[in-house]
């Protein structure tokens, strides 16, 4: 039911409902009155000047709320909202907020107009939608102050409102301690709930005697020894640092007989330098011991080409409702004839069917199948580790032999490559965890 | 233990200034004071170098980083605006003020979202290098200004005279006709983004626009209070009953703006008055550089350093060990 709020002046806490609705409440006087995590005892009176008629997000029916109650309640007035009525409650909504980071002063309308186009099904959400920082949360009051995305002006205002019913993580530098307290305010209905350093992804993962097979090999980068050991072993390996995305930070080391070719692309403009023996080489880690340092050395796969050119796997999987995962969005990112695919560094974007008959001409088809198979597998796997994922960006490599490889799963992925790809695949991404978000609500059932 | 994050110009300055001011206040209380530069912090290590102020003295130290840190600095280049962000994010540390320079629209608009400050808010809206047709004539009196930084000598007033615009800007006043305002205007924007706001008679003095500065600390308790009311840049004070004003008016803002940005532990605000003397937003600061300067009385230093005292001892910090 869509309604729409009109405030009534009083002194008294009350909501006046339309006659029609006498029925649902069971023709009760008082009850609780819910929006987000704040409710009330309210009056409740009944009258024939509101009505429900013909309701829908357009033609929303009317439901007043006496400006006390509205103060109290902290619901503001130019939204839409979705109503449930039962005998006991009444319950506005869905509060949806977006949990953003710990800098609180970067947080005004301009930076929040990248979430905008978020709100492109508004209408099939409606109620309110904002984002605020876990330090900007009154736990006294179980309020938070943030910034609201107001439809009728179709811009971010800021304001303090209830604390959401769920909550999509959109930042990852806050304490863990605030977002154990969150989640268990909204019962268990944070999202995205934790990000994996490669690392830990990699160890969780190889637990998993279905999913380990299409771990690369990978190992902490410790000591120059172990490091050496690994590169004799692989004869080319990549070192990536554990926290950081995108391409950044990354060294390629290559044996060819007994000399060792680097290239560092830790510099704007990568660096090539050859070492003739291993005095040379542990030489390069001398200086470079920041390598030692959260980095991993994984083995460099020999990637299938499109043209000349290396190209890997961009999944996004999103759940639709609890349990349920979908591939909501499947590109190529082929590199710039470097050894980078991120569209970041140059790279650019091709349909999989595009890059798949480009790189094999034929007999492809199963691949594409394993490539979904695997994802489902993964992310059901990944909902047994006890947090609360709902979106992950998966990196996925094959290589000349058309074996599949997991490169890396990130909650926070980016999508560019989409935006310009397919336009409306990108909306549909960027929609999938609104939708989800509604389905944990009562509204959403 | 209490960090002290400053320029690194000021290092030696806000060390002998906080050594001669704690001396008498630091007696019987086991607190040191570490004065530091961002370029000087290890955020890996955790660990910082810079001047250890005791009530005894003053010396070089390498310690561990502090667990709560008041940024008295403003940074500018990319890579030290990069490195105070990661700080920020550690968890275990307390920044109070992490930044000092705020975007004077964002402030506006979270203003003007409360009814309590509402009222002190001009009307305003961007302004830009593209506006260069903008007629003036259109909003009367005016008041042009940068949208990023506090900068009193950047801000233009315009006073509608019939014969055009009296401007006044940070080095006096001049006349101007109505269609030479652009010409005033667009060379100090510098291409950057300015907010104008539509503005009643604003009060003058000696030749330039009317500014109050309003300063404030929060205390431990989490109160604001305003330790001083001066008329900018002259730091001169004002009369008791517009003091009154004032500092009621600041702690409407000041209070509204914390619950947006919590981390505020010493602000300023500045004001300008209409002809009846009601004070309106002017702009919004964190750490007022010349708040421990002699520009401000004896009793307002001291009573910054008895409040960053008294907050130490609230969060009663472990204190970690002086190399």
């Amino acid at each position: 039911m869509w309604v729409k709020i009109e405030v009534v002046p009083s002194d008294s806490d009350i909501i006046f409902l339309p006659s029609s609705l006498e029925k649902e409440t069971g023709g009760k006087k008082s009850c609780t009155v819910k929006f987000g995590g704040k409710s009330l005892i309210s009056e409740i009176q009944y009258t024939d000047d509101l009505s429900m008629r013909e309701n829908s997000f357009e033609m929303p029916g009317k439901i007043g709320l006496s400006d006390k109650l509205k103060e109290k309640l902290m619901i503001p007035e130019s939204l839409i909202y979705q109503v449930v009525i039962s005998e006991s409650r009444i319950s506005f909504g869905p509060v949806i907020g977006f949990l953003l980071g710990v800098h609180t002063h970067r947080y005004n309308p301009r930076h929040m107009s990248k979430y905008s186009d978020r709100l492109g099904i508004y209408n099939k959400v409606g109620g309110l939608v904002y984002a605020f920082s876990p330090k900007s949360v009154n736990w006294e009051k179980n309020t938070a102050h943030g910034l609201y995305y107001n439809i009728a002006t179709a811009s971010w205002e800021y304001g303090c409102f209830p604390l959401p019913d769920v909550i999509y993580r959109r930042d990852f530098h806050s304490s863990p301690e605030y977002i154990e307290r969150l989640m268990e305010f909204t019962h268990g209905r944070l999202f995205n709930s934790y990000r994996f350093s490669k690392y830990q992804l990699y160890e969780a993962v190889k637990n998993n005697g279905e999913l380990n097979k299409y771990l690369p090999p990978t190992e902490l980068s410790l000591s120059f020894d172990q490091v050496k050991r690994f590169i004799d072993c692989h004869s080319k390996v990549i070192l990536k640092p554990i926290n950081l995305s995108r391409g950044r930070g990354i060294c390629i080391i290559e044996k060819i007989d007994n000399m060792y070719k680097i290239t560092d692309y830790r510099y704007k403009q990568p660096v090539v330098s050859v070492h003739d023996d291993r005095k040379s080489l542990e030489e390069f880690f001398v200086l470079n011991k920041s390598l030692f340092d959260k980095y991993i050395i994984q083995k460099y796969l020999s990637l299938a080409r499109v043209g000349n050119s290396l190209f890997d796997i961009r999944v996004i999987m999103q759940k639709r409702r609890i349990g349920i995962w979908d591939c909501t969005g499947i590109e190529c990112r082929v590199s710039n004839n470097s050894h980078l695919t991120n569209i970041s560094r140059g790279g650019y974007a091709l349909t999989l069917d595009e890059a798949l008959q480009q790189a094999f001409s034929s007999d492809h088809e199963f691949i594409n199948r394993e490539i979904h198979d695997f994802c489902q597998k993964f992310c059901s796997y990944m909902d047994r580790m006890g947090e609360h994922f709902a979106e992950f960006g998966m990196d996925i490599a094959v290589d000349t032999d058309k074996n599949i490889w997991l490169i890396e799963a990130n909650v926070f992925p980016s999508f560019k490559g989409f935006k310009k790809m397919d336009r409306q695949m990108y909306l549909s991404i960027r929609y999938a965890p609104m939708l989800y978000a509604l389905s944990l609500t009562e509204f959403g059932k | 233990m209490i960090g002290i994050l400053c320029n690194a110009k000021r290092e030696r300055f806000y060390s002998k200034r906080l050594h001669t001011l704690l001396k008498p206040l630091a007696k019987g209380r086991k607190i040191s004071v570490m004065v530091f530069s961002l370029s000087n912090v290890n955020i890996e290590e955790r660990s910082v170098q810079g001047t250890l102020v005791t009530g005894e003295r003053v010396r070089p130290a390498s310690t561990f980083l502090p667990s709560l840190i008041f940024n008295f600095a403003v940074q500018r280049r990319r890579v030290n605006i990069k490195k105070m962000r990661s700080l920020m994010e550690i968890a275990d540390i307390k920044i109070v003020n992490g930044v000092n320079h705020y975007n004077q629209w964002s402030i506006m608009e979270i203003l003007s979202s409360s009814k309590k400050t509402k009222r002190y808010v001009l009307p305003y809206m961007n302004y830009s290098k593209e506006d260069i047709c903008f007629d003036f004539t259109k909003v009367g009196n005016f008041i042009v200004k940068p949208e990023k930084r506090v900068n009193l000598n950047r801000i233009i007033y315009g006073r509608q005279s019939d014969f055009g615009f009296d401007l006044y800007g940070g080095y006096g006043s001049k006349r101007c006709y109505r269609l030479d305002v652009q010409s005033v205007i667009h060379p100090a924007m510098r291409g950057k983004r300015w907010l104008l706001l539509k503005t009643p008679g604003l009060a003058t003095y000696r030749n330039r626009l009317l500014i109050i500065r309003a300063n404030l600390i929060k205390k431990h308790d989490g109160e604001w209070d305003v330790i001083s009311k001066t008329i900018v840049p002259r730091y001169e004070g004002v009369y008791a009953k517009l003091g009154k004003k004032i500092e009621k008016s600041a702690l409407n803002i000041i209070n509204c703006i914390n619950a947006f940005i919590p981390d505020l532990g010493v602000a300023f605000v500045d004001f300008v008055l209409d002809r009846y003397g009601t004070p309106y937003f002017l702009n919004f600061g964190g750490w007022d550089g010349k708040l421990l300067t002699k520009k401000h009385k004896r009793n307002v230093r001291i009573s910054v350093c008895k409040n960053i005292l008294e907050y130490a001892e609230k969060l009663s910090v472990e204190e970690p060990g002086v190399q």
